[in-house]
């Protein structure tokens, strides 16, 4: 491995671009996915495409594909203009994608799978096994990729189903293989056996993307690097010449530095007590593994950490949507720095958490937070419509009394709308966040998590959000802020917990270098 | 974000027509389409040889007219038609709020009127005000025990629902023919249908009520002519408590939220399991109470053999729900026009000479079409300043520092606008 890289760091001047991206731009309604990005692949190659989720990765990647059109911005393939305007354009280019999800029809066999669409023997024959059993074996031979031709898809290993993803492509003549988080459904030993796999196919002269968010397998698989931040180039490196903390510190960015006002924290009693929780993952597998903090009243605790590494569980976990398989998790309400009722939360669903007084900003906005084709009053009492103020004895929803709350709330939290009638839909993305801020906080909840608050905001929205939740600390509640913004933590929170593969690796001062927790959230250890 | 304020008005009638335009445009289009589709079936088969092909296409859509909407009696014998439908339809519809598809009305419809006919035959000796809400109300039970079934297993199980439906209709209706075969409430001369309702244990047609009431010194309705039973009453009454249902209440505010993003039904910690259960009750009630109404207000008041396998009805209600895009009105007018083009078919038949599976054909027309949505096809056509405008894509607003402005200080007024040029120039 390490030869390949020597070659191709070497040989830099000479190695043709086997792809070139020049200035692609793809906005979709109020965010923009790709803002003049630029990728520079050398033939030969492993490039790894890095960036936090909603970097833009994937779309520059469907760009490349053709699955999406860009707005604006040229494709050169080795040295070509090429005009991609579909996935047949592509692979007539001889690019191929893995997508992160696999494209693979479950009762079909392997060796179907790989031929479906391209059958040998063209489309007006009869479908030939022998002649497609032959194919396949033969490829597989070439490449050292081993594989049953005849086994159904259903019953192999999501390994091998990557690998006849693979053997697609191959079998397709792809000559530049885009690789969407491969390892993100993969144990450590597939993903040991991908990484020698994609190796193979570099020394036999393949370029490949790989697009991830973990750092530890840029730097143990590729040869170069182009960073995504936001939907723009942050950085392109040579991995021998890098560091994880390197890499970290272009993902997460430092060039707009949001400076806070905000008075020290005056910490009172817990409010929210987390005790050693374990959740699974959608797959089932454990994704978080004993998680514990407490969050005070009138604090605010950040939660730093690549993405991936269980936070989105632990949001889940800890609002209700998400079984908590083991731990213990319990609310206290605080009034005038005095501790009152404790309940325990750890059985509860959303709803019950919300009546007990647990605000909650999700990371998905669009996806879980808001209801897109209803109305922005629809939207302002979503999770709370049974609510007494909502509705009478929480059957018949009061109407009239919405409707001023969300008049209420659209001027108080400057919500930009022609009127509270409008689909939620129609608003642009820091409206939507306002929707959502304005709904949690008015509600006058004990404690408030806010997971990626500022994801996708422009930056006046970005700064009344920070403030509104710098007034709900002030107001002595307890907030919990998971971003992947480093900045954002940094300058917001009062303290910071360092999350890392399903646990809390340290709690830090926000006074910590951005070193340290750059090492902290790859998981190294800082020695004091 | 900046089109406040100068151009309020303005926006909000704009923003009224869009609405009205995206409401009404998909169905009305559909319906003109399929029109123009079915006058070109009727052009190649051109039926009567007496006309032109293009003089046959307006002979039959006129007599479709004139024989669904042209008379008074034309008019009542389509909302014969129409109210079962309309309880169908919400029965449809209201599942569709939830994200379900709802095959099974005609099932729902069958034990409806099974239970009712059940009731009506066994007590037979009860008076009128005691048989006739015990069986509508027995049909209500029933209709939503079959719906509630599915429920059942599409929130407990994870069984979709369009298999159970389907499962469950031929049940319904085998079920339906298993009481008409055998004893003790099939008619004595073996044909296949049970004994008629008695007198009391049905409910009137409008034509009596009139006469009752208002034709004591206006004009009476002949009786024979005008068929129409009070169960198209009940079913506006119906539509109203549906509006109620999903418009009003929590409870609907739920199911519509589960139906549009399941995801943000979680976040919120609605009871998903147990709406759509509620849902499935109601829906199966709305179209159990129409079979039984069906069966209480028509001649000749009893259940025949393979009726309700062969009936449409439950069918026609997916594309009456789907034109209608669920709305209140929607379900009327859409079930008016489907109502509308069974009735009219016979006309069409006998006085332009055209096959009246046409109307078969113009449904599945609709159908297509609306699912189709062929809108942003035509909205390409359009020339280019006619066309909506894309939205702009922001990262840094224009307004941005303004809005800080509003509700901060100076200073911060000062970095953050500086911060957004430089996003600017990068």
């Amino acid at each position: 491995m390490r030869e390949s890289t020597a070659l191709a760091t070497t040989e830099e001047s000479s190695t043709p671009l086997a792809v070139e991206m020049r200035e692609i731009t793809r906005t979709w309604p109020g965010v923009v996915a790709n803002d003049h990005v630029d990728l520079k692949v050398r033939k030969g190659e492993i490039h790894a495409l890095v960036g936090e989720n909603g970097a833009g990765k994937t779309t520059l990647m469907n760009i490349l594909y053709g699955l999406i059109r860009p707005d604006s911005g040229e494709i050169y393939i080795n040295g070509e203009l090429a005009h991609i305007h579909g996935p047949r354009d592509a692979i007539r280019q001889h690019i191929g994608m893995v997508h992160q999800h696999f494209m693979l029809i479950p009762p079909l066999t392997v060796a179907e799978n790989i031929v479906l669409g391209h059958e040998p023997g063209g489309i007006n024959a009869l479908y030939n096994a022998r002649q497609a059993r032959e194919v396949i074996e033969n490829l597989s031979k070439q490449y050292g990729l081993p594989i049953d031709p005849d086994a159904k898809i259903e019953k192999v290993s999501v390994g091998l189903q990557q690998r006849v993803e693979i053997l697609k492509t191959l079998y397709r003549a792809a000559d530049i293989l885009i690789m969407d988080e491969p390892t993100g459904v993969l144990t450590p030993q597939e993903t040991h056996e991908l990484f020698r796999v994609l190796r193979g196919l570099v020394e036999k002269g393949k370029t490949i993307i790989f697009i991830t968010h973990k750092l530890r397998e840029v730097l143990e698989l590729t040869d170069t690097i182009t960073v995504l931040r936001r939907g723009k180039n942050a950085g392109e490196l040579v991995t021998r010449q890098t560091s994880q903390a390197e890499i970290a510190r272009l993902m997460v960015g430092r060039e707009v530095l949001l400076r806070v006002n905000k008075m020290p924290a005056k910490p009172g009693p817990v409010v929210l007590h987390v005790e050693d929780i374990h959740a699974l993952s959608d797959r089932d597998l454990e994704a978080l593994h004993g998680v514990s903090f407490d969050v005070r009243a009138g604090e605010i605790l950040g939660i730093a950490g690549v993405e991936g590494n269980g936070q989105s569980e632990l949001v889940e976990a800890l609002t209700g949507m998400r079984k908590i398989t083991r731990g213990k998790l319990t609310i206290t309400q605080v009034k005038d720095g005095q501790a009152g009722v404790t309940s325990d939360l750890t059985m509860l669903d959303a709803r019950e958490e919300r009546l007990v007084g647990l605000g909650h900003i999700p990371e998905d906005r669009r996806g879980s937070g808001l209801v897109l084709n209803d109305t922005i009053e629809d939207n302002l009492i979503l999770g709370r419509q049974r609510w007494s103020q909502f509705s009478w004895r929480g059957i018949v929803l009061l109407l009239r009394d919405i409707a001023k709350w969300a008049k209420r709330l659209i001027t108080e939290f400057d919500v930009r709308t022609s009127s509270a009638e409008a689909p939620a839909r129609s608003l642009s993305g820091g409206n939507q966040q306002k929707v959502i801020i304005a709904r949690e906080f008015s509600a006058d909840p004990m404690a408030l998590i806010a997971s990626q608050p500022t994801r996708g905001v422009d930056i006046g929205a970005i700064e009344f959000i920070h403030r509104r939740i710098i007034e709900q600390r002030d107001a002595g509640k307890a907030v919990l802020l998971i971003s992947a913004e480093l900045d954002e933590i940094r300058s917001l929170s009062d303290r910071i917990a360092v999350m890392y593969e399903g646990k809390i690796v340290d709690i830090v001062s926000p006074a910590a270098s951005e070193e340290k927790l750059g090492i902290l959230m790859t998981g190294g250890h800082v020695e004091e | 974000m900046a089109q406040r304020g100068e151009r309020g008005a303005q926006a909000r009638i704009l923003a009224w027509l869009r609405n009205l335009g995206d409401a009404l445009g998909r169905p009305v289009l559909a319906v003109a389409l399929a029109i123009i589709a079915g006058a070109i079936v009727i052009l190649i088969t051109w039926p009567d040889k007496a006309l032109d092909p293009f003089s046959n296409i307006f002979s039959a859509y006129g007599a479709l007219l004139t024989g669904s909407f042209g008379t008074p009696i034309s008019i009542s014998n389509t909302l014969v038609r129409v109210s079962p439908l309309i309880f169908a339809t919400l029965s449809v519809a209201i599942a569709f709020r939830a994200g379900l598809f709802n095959i099974g009305a005609a099932g729902q419809m069958a034990v409806g009127a099974m239970a009712a006919d059940i009731v009506g035959l066994t007590y037979i000796h009860w008076p009128g005000w005691l048989l006739v809400p015990a069986m509508v109300i027995a049909s209500i039970v029933a209709g939503a025990l079959w719906g509630g079934i599915v429920g059942f297993l599409k929130a407990w199980r994870g069984a979709h629902e369009v298999v159970t439906t389907i499962m469950l209709n031929w049940i319904a209706f085998w079920g339906t023919d298993y009481l008409i075969d055998g004893p003790p409430f099939t008619a004595p001369l073996g044909v296949n249908q049970t004994n008629p309702l008695p007198p009391q244990a049905t409910i009137p047609l409008v034509a009596d009520v009139w006469n009752k009431t208002l034709g004591s010194f206006l004009p009476k309705l002949d009786t024979f002519s005008y068929t129409v039973d009070v169960s198209i009453l009940v079913a506006l009454l119906c539509i109203v408590i549906y509006w109620f249902i999903t418009s009003r209440t929590t409870f609907g505010y739920e199911v519509r939220v589960i139906g549009q993003n399941p995801k943000a039904a979680k976040y919120a910690g609605i009871p998903i399991k147990r709406n759509i259960l509620f849902v499935m009750l109601i829906a199966g009630a709305f179209a159990g109470l129409g079979g039984a109404l069906r069966l209480m207000g028509q001649f000749s008041y009893q259940l025949t053999a393979t009726a309700a396998s062969t009936d449409p009805t439950g069918f026609d209600a997916i594309a009456a729900s789907l034109l209608g895009r669920t709305s209140p009105l929607g379900i009327l007018f859409s079930s008016l026009l489907f109502g509308g083009l069974r009735s009219g078919s016979t006309n069409m038949q006998v006085v332009a000479h055209v096959d009246p599976n046409l109307v078969l054909i113009l449904e599945g027309l609709i159908i297509y079409f609306m699912a189709a949505d062929f809108i942003p096809v035509f909205r390409r056509l359009l020339p280019p300043w006619l066309r909506p405008r894309r939205r702009p894509a922001l990262v840094v607003p224009p307004d941005a520092p303004i809005a800080s402005a509003v509700n901060g200080d100076a200073d911060e007024e000062v970095q953050y606008s500086a911060i957004a040029e430089r996003q600017k120039e990068i």
